[in-house]
Formats: C-alpha cells, structure tokens, sequence
C-alpha cells in the first residue's frame, strides 16, 4: 500500500476535464478505477462467510459499524492467486452510497487522465465484459484498463444487490 | 402581493405547527365535560383554532381561514358562556377540524383544494351560531342584540384607547384594497379617501396600535411603500413605515380578529372580564417562536394574561429541537460503535496485570459505565411515548360506540410509557383492530348492560407497562367476554380442528385463526374475519406475542408483549464449525443434547428428532449453509428447538456459545437479502455475526428435503 502514495505522473497536464484513477494489479493485469469512487484501502481481515452465496463473495465485514460485503476480483475474474494475508488489499467502493469492498491482487497507482489519453477498447473479448469497460489507457510501458466500476458493482453478475434473481 | 419579506421559508414551519394544533384541538375536544365545560379548556380549544386562522391568514389559504374564522366565533361565545356547550358543537367541531386537516393536507401537498367539502360543516357551524340566541337567558339576549347592532362602523367602547390613523397607500389592485379595507374595517371606524393620482387613503379610528396596523398593511403591500401617520388626539406625531424593523413585522404578522367574512358575532369589548381578548394575541407567535424572533411588546395592558397564556407556549416549544430521524440513527450506530470498541478494549484489559495498572482498570470501569449510560440516552431519542398512539383512540371510540349504538368510555394508562419510534408506528394498526372489536364484539348494547347490573357505559381500557425489557400493551374491554361455545362451534363451522378438552387459552388462541369470525353479521366495523390473524402476524413481525384472557360475561384483556425496540435483540449464540450464528432468543423453546436413539430418517424427507411425544424434523445447519462440521454423528452436537409461525424444528448446531443482547444491523444497506438470514451484528471482537431467521429456514429446509438432489442453497 505503500505505492499508493506515490506521486502523480508529472507528464500528466492536470486540466478541467481531468480524471484521476486508482489502478491496481489483478494477477498480471492492470486495472483502473475512477478515484471518486474509493472511500479508502484497508487490509483483508475478519471476513464473515456468509452462506449460499457465490464463491468470489467472501463475506461481510465490519467496517466502523457498518456491515459491507467483500469480493474477491481475483477469483471472479479467475485472475492471480487468491490467498490471503495482512497484505492482500481491500479496495472500498463507494457506488451511490452503498459500500462495498473488492480484493485485488495489489494497488500501485493514482494516475491522472485527460480524455485524449484515453482510448476506446479494442474489439477482443476481456475478461470483464466491455460493457463495464470504460477504456484503455497506456502509461510508458504499461496498459491499464479502465473500469466502469459503478456499472460491474451494480450488475446483476456480481449477485451483490437486491435486483437479481432471487435464490430461494 | 409585493411583499419584501419571504414568508415562504415559514410555510412547512405553519404546516407542521397546524398538524399538531389540530390533534390538540381533537384532544381538548374530546376530553371536554360537555355539562360543565371548563374555561381554561375552552379557552385552549379557542386557541389552537385562532392560531391555524393565524397562520393560514398568513398564507393566503382562505378556506381554512373561513373555517377556522366561524369555530373561532362560536368558541369566543361559548368560553365566554353566552352560548351553552352541547354535544352538537363538540361534533361539528370535531367534522371541522377533519375539514381543516384534509384542507392542511392539500395545501401542503399544493393539491387542488376540493372547494365544496368545508361547505355542510360551515353550514352546521352557522346553524349553531344562530342558535345562541335560543340559548340565552335575557340578559345575554340584550347583551348578544347590542353586539349585533354594535357593527363595523359603531364606535367601540369609550374604555378602550382610540388612535387615529392616516394611511396612504401605494396604487394597488382592486383586490387587494378590498381585502385592506375589509381588515382594517374591523379594527374599527374607516373612511376611505381618493387622491388625485388615483392612490387611496384610509383614515381608521381604532383601538388598535400602530404596529397592528402597520402588520395588517405589510401583507399586502411593500411596508416601504405605505405611509401611515398617527393622528393622534393631542399631537401630529408622524411616524412612517420605512423604520420598522423586518423582525417587528415579522413578528406581528397576525393581528386581525375578523376577516370580513362574515357579520361580526357577539364581540365583548369590557377589557374586565375578557379572559383572553382575542385582539392582540399575536397568532404569529407560534410561528415566531420558532424562530426566535423577539416577540412584540403588549401594547394593551387587558392583553397581559392573554400574552402571558402563549409566553408558556412559547417556552414549551424552545424545550424542543426538530431532528432529522437519520441524524440519530448515525449517532445510535456510532455509539453501538463505541460499545462495541469499548468491549474490546475491556477483553484486552482483562489480560493486564491487575495490581500494576489498578488505575488503569479503576478508568477502564468507569469508561464502561459511562459508555453504558450513554447508549441508554441514545437510545432513549429515539423513544416515544404511547400517548401519541392513545391520543388517536377517544375519536375513534367515541364515533365507533355512536355508531353501534353502545355507551363506551376510554380510559388510557401508562401514556408515558415510551417505544421506538419504528415500533411506536407499527403498533397502531394491531391496537386499533383489537379496540375496535372490543367495542364492537366485547362490549354488550347499553340495555343489556343494565340488565347484567352492569352500568350502561362500557369501558374499554387501554394501557402500557414496562416489564423487564418488555413493553406490556393491554388492551381490556369489560364486555361479555369471549363466549367459548360459540367460538367451537364456529371453529368447527371454519373446518378448524376443536376437541372439547382444550384449555380456554387454547380455545382463545382459535380467534388468530386466518378466517375465523364470531360475529354475526359482517358490517364494516368488523366481522369479516380477517382482522386478529393480521393482528398476531403484525405482532410477531415486530417480535411481539398476544395473549387472551377472557372470563365470560366480565370482559376481555388481550395483552401484547413487544421487546422495547427492533434495534436490540436478546440473541443465542450458537456455533457451527468454526462459524458463530444467532438465534433470537424469541424462538428458541428448548435446547437438548440428542440420543442416538431420538433420531430416525424419514425417506426423503430428512431426518425427525423425537422430543418427549413429539416428532420435530431435523434441521443440519451445517449441511444447509454448507459449512465444514466437525461433527461426525448427530449426537455429538447439540439440538435447538425452535418454533416460528407455529412450526416446531430442530436446529443441529455444534455448541451454544451464550446468550447476550445484541444490536441488529441491516444487511441490506450495504447487501443484499440472504435467505435464511434477518440481519447481523458484530459481536464484541469486531467480528461479524449473522442472524438466523429461522422462518425462511424452515422453508428452505422443507425444499431441500423434497429435492433431494441438491445438498446445499444452490446457487444459479
């Protein structure tokens, strides 16, 4: 988590239309989320199993009294090996008001975008489904791809709101 | 209207203070003694209706002022004992003031306000006004004729100061002259002058003050706008608009009496014995009081005891601060926080050398205590008192025995007695029903009564206890009680199995049956059957039991036990592999440790453990939420029975942990829905812990036995 700190790409003009992402590592990929979306980044700890529930949940923890559910991304998208440790990361979203928190494989980035430097995804089957795609994005050497990441956390696939099918 | 002031902002502030003044209105009306009424009362019920005249005045809402206008006229007669209180006024009132809230709705919700429906109740308003007359002994004819000939333009009584006043107004419409016109007229003597340019200027000789009047003209016009000059009888003194502070006009928002409506009624102007002179009790006080505007001086000294009456209003309600509910749902959540760290810190201090770090621990105790003391108060906030459930039930009463034709009183206990909120609301629908029919079903026609030697008014009794972590509702009818024949009989009727050596208890708890009705006749207070099944299910929604205790021919006391909030709950912790789940202790019946010979497996439909007599299916809860067990027989874990919806099951667990109350969070905040699962909680190492719900375990159970092919909740 120490990389999180790191300073912004200098060669990155901050302007109006500017958008800053947090990019983490799934298994060998890099993704990005849009920063407003991160309430903050804590460690993997004391996760409640709950029953009946897709594997990729791990559970509900206790965040400061409130109870938010946990994904593993790593085992939704079959990405990197998911063990857990006091190191593995827990990115905590904040979609529209509902928290939730994603494990990802490490977080390495915050990096500022304008628009142009954002690309329009190839057309070659992902992992995610390119409706939860936002773009791509290269820095240097790198390519991160960007996630819609309110669409993928309130999609029916994920199973973690009210609106899917119900399983009893 | 070219008001500079907004009085928009006080608007929701109006429809708030309005809602409340009417249930106090319906309170005082329905708690006044029609044979004797008591002045003060009259005297509060007068006012709740001057203050919504007021308010609504304030806000150009003229169909509520015209009401509130003639309650206020036949009220004035009525405290000051020109007129007798009868049983007709109370009920037009009570219609007039379900007028007003229908009208107070639809102005809050900027409906189209139904024009006609204040129409019958004005017109039985004004058919009791004319009545007085009848009423009156001859003295007060004489006095009530000289106040009928005492009209607008009839100088007031020599007693009373007179000011004369030139107001010159700005060009304004037509309308809004008359409307001035007919304010000011009321005041007193007015002529009305033309000016060249086509402006008028009122000349009004009155009694009241300078600020009144300048308040009546800033309603309709720019007080800048307006140039009103006292002509007083000694001197010239000139004062104009402009320097009147915003507050001031503000705060006298209100001052007429009359609006021109109607005829002036009996006006008693002898300051002497005008107990509350309604000239000059700033309606707007209420509303300022909210505000905190600086209340005008009293102009009149005859206005003193009148002003003094709403000081002690106005003190009441600074005692009180309006709070978002989310606001004190964050602060209960950050103290259950709180609790919740705090009894870590105290697991951790349990481990400390006790004799090295003795203050430490002496704080630590004290830090406890206090975290304690503060959740209570917390809690506390969101507690209200019964009385605003009670304070629904003498209408109600009173309307239901007038139309059934039976005397019955209601008598409440306990009123204080305070519920959350989330409960307080849930509890009303359940009350009602049982109220309802015990007046319809308990209580015996008025003849029969006497006839029983029983007096001719029934009495239903209402009330609420606490009772170790429990809120006691009872609702007692002293009718004819439960009649246990008739409700076999009928059983047998609904093709509901009876046998004739059930207990009483066991007969009355025949009435919870889903269709089961003794009455009669279906009418539309109550018959069709569908009313005490809903009852106990509301109730045991909301964690809650009822119980019947009838003697025949005595009465009827349904008893409703609830927990005192749905935010707590007094849970078993049980533990399945390494997992620890909870089970409200509400449904626990017992917990035994099986015996490989209580257990036997039904072909496909699971396993039944045998509990004395009684065969109970067995429930593995390891297997159904597919947790790692270390159980390897049946009888190496422990057994819980549990009854939900009248259904027995057997719970396989692990162990039991213990018992303790916990604090129910939603996971659906944050989550989804789980099945088998009402909530969580985290338990006191931070961890946390899910909360069966054992009626959708039960359903899933009965599923997976009869689908013998999944092991576990499948998943799509």
């Amino acid at each position: 988590m120490s990389e999180f700190v790191r300073p912004i790409d200098e060669d990155v003009e901050e302007g109006e239309d500017c958008q800053e992402f947090l990019t983490f590592m799934l298994g060998n990929e890099e993704y990005g989320i849009d920063i407003l979306k991160v309430q903050e980044i804590r460690g993997y700890d004391n996760v409640t199993r709950i029953p009946g529930v897709p594997d990729y949940i791990k559970g509900v923890t206790n965040l400061r009294g409130l109870i938010i559910p946990i994904v593993d991304m790593r085992i939704k998208f079959k990405l990197g090996v998911s063990s857990y440790d006091h190191l593995t990361a827990v990115i905590i979203l904040n979609i529209n008001g509902r928290l939730a928190g994603i494990v990802v494989s490490g977080v390495s980035d915050v990096i500022t975008l304008n628009p142009n430097q954002i690309q329009s995804l190839p057309n070659y089957s992902t992992i995610l489904k390119s409706e939860y795609l936002f773009g791509l994005c290269s820095i240097g050497d790198r390519m991160v791809i960007l996630i819609n990441v309110d669409k993928l956390m309130t999609s029916p696939e994920m199973a973690l709101t009210e609106n899917d099918e119900d399983m009893v | 209207m070219t008001s500079s002031i907004d009085i928009g902002q006080f608007l929701d502030v109006f429809f708030e203070e309005s809602g409340e003044l009417l249930a106090e209105m319906e309170g005082l009306l329905l708690a006044i003694d029609i044979s004797s009424p008591d002045k003060e009362e009259c005297n509060a019920i007068f006012r709740t209706a001057h203050s919504i005249k007021g308010g609504a005045a304030t806000f150009g809402l003229t169909d509520m002022v015209e009401l509130t206008h003639i309650m206020e006229s036949l009220l004035d007669k009525i405290r000051k004992g020109s007129m007798k209180l009868t049983e007709d006024h109370v009920s037009a009132f009570l219609k007039a003031k379900d007028i007003l809230k229908r009208q107070l709705y639809a102005h809050h919700q900027k409906l189209p306000v139904e024009s006609n429906i204040s129409t019958e109740v004005l017109g039985l308003l004004r058919d009791l006004s004319k009545q007085s007359t009848v009423d009156l002994d001859a003295t007060d004819v004489s006095d009530h004729s000289q106040a009928i000939a005492k009209s607008t333009d009839e100088p007031l009584s020599s007693e009373e100061v007179r000011n004369f006043f030139r107001i010159e107004l700005p060009q304004i419409t037509t309308d809004d002259l008359e409307a001035l016109t007919a304010e000011l007229a009321l005041k007193g003597d007015l002529k009305l002058e033309k000016l060249p340019d086509a402006r008028t200027v009122l000349l009004l000789e009155t009694s009241s003050t300078f600020d009144d009047v300048v308040a009546i003209c800033s309603f309709l016009m720019d007080p800048k706008d307006v140039h009103i000059t006292e002509v007083s009888a000694l001197s010239n003194a000139v004062e104009t608009m402009g320097c009147i502070p915003v507050d001031d006009v503000c705060g006298n928002a209100v001052t007429s009496d009359e609006y021109g409506l109607f005829e002036p009624l009996n006006r008693d102007k002898t300051a002497g014995d005008m107990p509350f002179p309604t000239k000059d009790i700033d309606n707007s006080i209420f509303l300022a009081s909210a505000h905190a505007f600086p209340k005008k001086e009293a102009a009149d000294t005859n206005c003193e005891k009148s002003r003094s009456g709403e000081v002690s209003v106005f003190n009441q309600d600074s005692r009180y601060i309006r709070v978002n509910l989310e606001k004190v749902d964050q602060l209960i959540n950050l103290v259950g926080e709180l609790v919740i760290t705090q009894a870590m810190i105290d697991q951790h201090a349990g481990r400390i050398d006790a004799i090295n770090h003795e203050q430490l621990l002496n704080h630590l105790t004290t830090l406890a205590r206090n975290t304690r003391d503060l959740q209570e108060s917390v809690m506390s906030i969101r507690m209200m008192p019964m009385e605003l459930v009670f304070s629904r039930f003498p209408r109600m009463v009173r309307e239901l025995a007038g139309k059934l034709g039976k005397k019955a009183k209601l008598i409440t206990i306990g009123g204080a007695t305070e519920l959350d909120k989330g409960l307080i609301e849930r509890i009303i629908d359940p009350l009602t029903h049982l109220v309802r029919n015990g007046i319809d079903h308990g209580l015996e026609e008025p003849h029969v009564r006497l006839q029983n030697h029983k007096p001719e008014t029934g009495i239903i009794t209402l009330s609420a206890v606490h009772e170790s972590g429990n809120i006691v509702l009872q609702v007692h009818d002293d009718g004819c009680g439960l009649d246990r024949e008739t409700i076999v009989r009928k059983a047998m009727d609904c093709g509901i199995s009876v046998s004739d050596e059930m207990s009483d208890e066991e007969v009355w708890q025949i009435i919870f049956a889903p269709g089961f009705t003794t009455a009669k006749a279906v009418t539309d207070v109550s018959g069709r059957g569908v009313g005490m099944d809903v009852v106990k299910r509301n109730i045991a929604a909301m964690g809650g039991s009822v119980d019947i205790h009838s003697i025949h021919g005595q009465g009827t006391y349904v008893t409703i036990t609830l927990p005192l909030t749905l935010a707590i709950l007094e849970g078993m912790l049980i533990r399945s592999g390494e997992e620890v789940y909870i089970l409200p202790l509400l449904v626990v019946v017992e917990s035994l440790q099986p015996v490989s010979g209580q257990i036997r497996e039904i072909s496909g439909k699971g396993m039944v453990i045998r509990v004395r007599e009684e065969y109970i299916p067995l429930i593995f809860l390891h297997e159904l939420f597919a947790i790692p067990s270390r159980l390897a027989e049946p009888t190496e874990g422990i057994v819980v029975v549990v009854e939900a919806l009248g259904k027995k099951a057997a719970l396989l667990v692990d162990s039991l942990i213990g018992q303790q109350q916990i604090v129910v969070k939603n996971l659906e905040t944050n989550f989804r829905r789980i099945p088998g699962v009402s909530g969580a909680t985290i338990l006191g190492d931070g961890s946390v812990s899910l909360i069966l719900d054992v009626p959708s375990l039960l359903s899933i159970s009965n599923q997976l036995y009869t689908k013998p092919t999944s092991s576990n909740l499948a998943l799509s």
